[in-house]
């Protein structure tokens, strides 16, 4: 095997969904032996490249050769076969059968059909001994703690002769030991001639670990070099990328010595969020943001009474907050837009209208029976009303809330939420997946909103997003916030990426 | 009744519960002799017609049967007052006897049934019998209140299950509640309103009771579902379970039958014609059209079954919502199970079997989809009703009834396939 020849090679490779470019010709190589650290934002392309690379979906054009060998499965089951495995953030284990069954389902080893169990346990043993482990082959899946489910994932992938793996976030969930550990399994694997594409956020560990850095942005390599060439600024600022050329008229925030509408103090939830410390004042609109897994979904549910805190307190107005439901939130005035609006927002097959006022039918209805009537002018008034303040298009009541676009699917929730008249609005990813003209009448809504003394706190994965829209700018990471800064003075997203990526746990 | 027509006109079960009645129309379109008084009368006319002067003697041949008696009878009225001597031979020997006796008879009636005497070939007479007519027996106005009374029950219970099933859930148990409330019922009217002697007030008040256990009984499938976090499949079936044994354990495993005749006036009965349960159904899902479609609790059923996730943040209050639609479902249940009893004069804990899978197919035929949200009240009510008329319609054709059970079953399938198109 010769150390430097080319164990898989991708050139020009393209994927969009719909009229979205994900993949803008993407130019990839891997060594044998190789470890490859993988960069990029959210939404840079990685996981529909790498999927793309395991055979879970299809490309549209390129070429990608294994071993100097034409390369195009059809289905994950292939990508394996050919010697790519990937390991997701998420296992796909299962959790009811034993170690040593889940690394053999589907290929079991048997003679006149029955499973020679104690040769797969055996063979079991031998890869744990090969990555060091000394775990039993024979213990139940449900009993692994996060890094042995990791540890039985990778054997699996080695069993098939894997030639490429990949490791998506591998350390996300880990411990610092179980990273060790980890670390230690890569290091070996690619002294055995196997190549590695090790993605994730902390540069810590790309640092110790990758042989060579490549940085997708917006469906581009745009950063390829050998370990050492390549500082860690240059990565920040590959990652990060331009800032959007956007200006929304953005008032400073004078109320600062207000007393706060909302105070957390020490506030956790096992085990995503601890000791969170947040205070927001009336009128004030703050960019809530940090990378994937930081925790700003989790702190947002706290926040708005979804979820019950294990720790720390939460001030309303000055006084304590009783664990509430979404529906005594909304009637204390604070409202909450989540962050997938298909699965948690929206009721798609039901009109426009009943989407915006299902928050509000008690208002409507002039008191809190199950059986009161629901005064249709009143409900027609409120659509319009909504409709008007947020441009909704096409303003029609009846149409399926499916049949919107994305951004008038945004639209019709924060309708929903405004229709509740709330003093705090926590919104999640209010722009995700929506298109540009629409984003520009959320931005212009929210400031309008916060102009005439709504607070509003709303996360974001985009950092040109935060700096573009907030007066403040929290930054999370690992489940607490690791800054919390006003917006005034030139900031960058390289700067939010440092406060972002930082060091290990 | 205005959205219920304008529903009608655009629904395919509707289109379809309308060919199927006209296919049942063709099939059993069968010339019937017109029987009883009616028949008697028709015939009496035609024969003043063609005797005009009256003053003469008849012989009437007819049978012991109560059709021919009403017939005599009516024809005897009409012809007597025109002075028309009539002689009744019930029999085919007092026939005879006529015959020898050589009285002058000017003409010869004879009923449907005993118009095929061969003793009747002896006189050489005018015979006047009715005229055999076409019509349908699907059609007849008997065979359609039949049809009515008997899908209210399903229909009914179809009412609440369509609440159930437009919050995405399923309530198995309503079959069982239809003993458990029919016995109920029936021993409290045995046992502590006096039995055969009970007065209306106390029947109305057993039923009432009977409708609460069966709400009960709902309310605590709502509660499994809700508080335990349980599938209402799995919840369901456990109420069944219990509701059935309850049922045999409140009546010892017999029937109950000591009850007044007047209990049968809301199962058997009629106000204007139209017999008492269709009215109650009626009523009931004009009630149930506008919670649906007017009230708070219609907009977050149709939210909890469209997206429960949504529907909880955006402050649904969706598990008390669950609880009341089970304990509707429940109560509803047990209203079917009373009128059953009605029907029946009597309460066994062996009713209602097999109900649920009749009363979930009419909501389906109806159009409501299972997976929740979605779905029409009155859709319902044709469903039960195609549902009712498949059965009836097979009936009448002499169909066997496991052939029947067949059918039903394509049928389910096929609303259920639509139902899929439709979204696809």
């Amino acid at each position: 095997m010769n150390p430097s020849s080319l164990l898989l090679e991708l050139s020009n490779i393209r994927k969009s969904f719909g009229s979205a470019d994900v993949l803008k010709g993407v130019d990839f190589s891997l060594r044998h032996g190789e470890v490859v650290g993988f960069l990029g934002a959210n939404g840079a392309g990685k996981s529909t490249l790498m999927r793309i690379l395991a055979g879970i979906i299809p490309y549209d054009s390129g070429r990608m050769a294994l071993q100097g060998l034409p390369y195009f499965p059809n289905s994950p089951v292939e990508g394996l076969k050919a010697g790519i495995a990937i390991v997701h953030q998420e296992f796909s284990l299962v959790n009811t059968l034993p170690i040593a069954d889940n690394i053999f389902l589907g290929r079991e080893i048997h003679q006149w059909g029955r499973i020679q169990k104690a040769l797969q346990y055996q063979a079991t043993l031998q890869t744990f001994s090969r990555l060091g482990s000394s775990l039993d082959p024979g213990r139940t899946v449900s009993s692994l703690r996060t890094g042995e489910k990791q540890i039985v994932e990778i054997a699996r992938a080695l069993l098939h002769q894997s030639k490429v793996l990949i490791l998506d976030e591998p350390t996300a969930a880990l411990s610092p030991a179980e990273g060790e550990n980890l670390f230690r399994i890569v290091k070996e694997l690619s002294s055995e001639g196997i190549g590695v594409v090790y993605i994730s956020h902390r540069l810590e560990e790309i640092d110790r670990l990758a042989d060579r850095v490549v940085v997708l942005r917006d469906g581009k390599i745009v950063f390829n070099e050998p370990k050492g060439v390549s500082k860690r600024n240059n990565i920040i600022t590959a990652m990060a990328g331009r800032e959007i050329n956007e200006q929304i008229p953005r008032p400073n925030f004078k109320g600062t010595h207000n007393p706060p509408l909302l105070s957390a103090l020490g506030l956790g939830r096992r085990p995503l969020i601890h000791d969170v410390d947040l205070a927001i004042r009336p009128g004030e609109l703050i960019a809530l943001t940090g990378l994937v897994g930081s925790g700003r979904t989790e702190l947002l549910r706290l926040l708005s009474g979804i979820d019950a805190p294990t720790s720390g307190q939460i001030h309303w107005k000055g006084k304590p907050f009783p664990p509430l439901g979404p529906g005594c939130a909304i009637e204390q005035g604070i409202a909450f837009l989540p962050e997938d609006r298909k699965d948690q927002g929206l009721f798609l097959n039901h009109g426009a209208r009943s989407n915006v006022s299902i928050s509000v039918l008690d208002k409507l209805a002039k008191g809190k029976g199950l059986l009161r009537r629901i005064p249709a002018r009143a409900e027609m008034g409120l659509f319009t009303e909504m409709a008007g303040l947020l441009g909704l298009h096409p303003s029609d009541p009846n149409l399926p809330s499916g049949r919107f676009s994305g951004g008038n699917q945004q639209k019709l929730l924060l309708g929903r939420i405004f229709a509740s008249r709330p003093s705090l609005l926590l919104l999640d990813e209010p722009t995700r997946g929506v298109d540009a003209s629409a984003r520009q009448d959320i931005y212009r809504i929210l400031v309008e909103a916060a102009a005439k003394g709504a607070s509003i706190l709303f996360a974001t994965s985009e950092f040109s997003e935060a700096i573009l829209l907030g007066q403040r700018i929290v930054v999370m990471r690992h489940g607490t916030i690791a800054a919390d800064f006003p917006n005034d003075t030139d900031l960058t997203t390289e700067d939010l990426m440092q406060h972002a990526v930082s060091e290990i746990r | 009744m205005k959205p219920f027509i304008a529903f009608l006109a655009g629904q395919r079960v509707f289109l379809a519960l309308l060919a199927i009645c006209t296919a049942f129309s063709l099939l059993t379109f069968e010339s019937t002799l017109p029987e009883g008084a009616a028949a008697g009368e028709q015939v009496a006319h035609r024969l003043l017609a063609n005797h005009p002067e009256g003053s003469f003697r008849v012989l009437l041949a007819q049978t012991h049967s109560p059709e021919d008696i009403a017939f005599g009878n009516r024809a005897m009225e009409i012809l007597k007052d025109r002075g028309v001597v009539v002689e009744i031979a019930q029999s085919p020997s007092e026939t005879r006897d006529f015959a020898e006796s050589g009285k002058p008879f000017v003409a010869l009636i004879a009923t449907g049934q005993a118009q095929s005497w061969p003793i009747l070939d002896r006189f050489a007479l005018p015979r006047y019998s009715p005229e055999s007519s076409s019509w349908p027996i699907f059609l007849q106005k008997s065979n359609l209140l039949n049809i009515a009374s008997q899908i209210s029950v399903i229909a009914i219970i179809a009412a609440g299950m369509t609440l159930v099933i437009m919050t995405g859930g399923i309530d198995l148990s309503v079959g069982s509640v239809i003993a458990l409330a029919a016995v109920v019922c029936t021993r409290l009217i045995r046992d502590c309103f006096g039995g055969a002697d009970a007065g209306a007030v106390a029947m109305a008040f057993a039923g009432c009771l009977a409708i609460g256990v069966g709400g009960g009984v709902g309310w605590a499938s709502g509660a499994i579902i809700t508080y335990c976090s349980v599938p209402p499949f799995i919840a369901t079936l456990g109420t069944m379970l219990v509701a059935s044994g309850l049922a045999f354990q409140v009546s010892k495993g017999q029937s109950v039958y000591q009850v007044p005749d007047s209990f049968t006036w809301l199962g058997r009965e009629a106000v204007g014609g139209i017999p008492v349960v269709v009215v109650v159904t009626f009523v009931l899902f004009g009630i149930m059209a506008y919670l649906v479609k007017a009230t708070v609790l219609g907009r977050y059923i149709l939210a909890t079954g469209s997206n429960p996730v949504a529907a909880h943040l955006a402050g649904v209050p969706v598990q008390r919502v669950q609880r009341v639609v089970y304990a509707t479902s429940g109560a509803l249940a047990a209203l079917g199970g009373v009128i059953l009893a009605s029907q029946l004069k009597s309460g066994a804990p062996t009713y209602g079997q097999m109900y649920e899978l009749f009363v979930i197919a009419a909501v389906v035929v109806g159009g409501t989809s299972l997976s929740g949200g979605q779905g029409s009240v009155w859709g319902t009510l044709v469903g039960a009703l195609l549902i009712g008329v498949i059965q009836n319609g097979m009936n009448l054709m002499g169909m066997e009834s496991y052939t029947q059970k067949i059918v039903l079953g394509l049928v389910l399938l096929a609303a259920v396939l639509m139902d899929r198109f439709r979204r696809s």
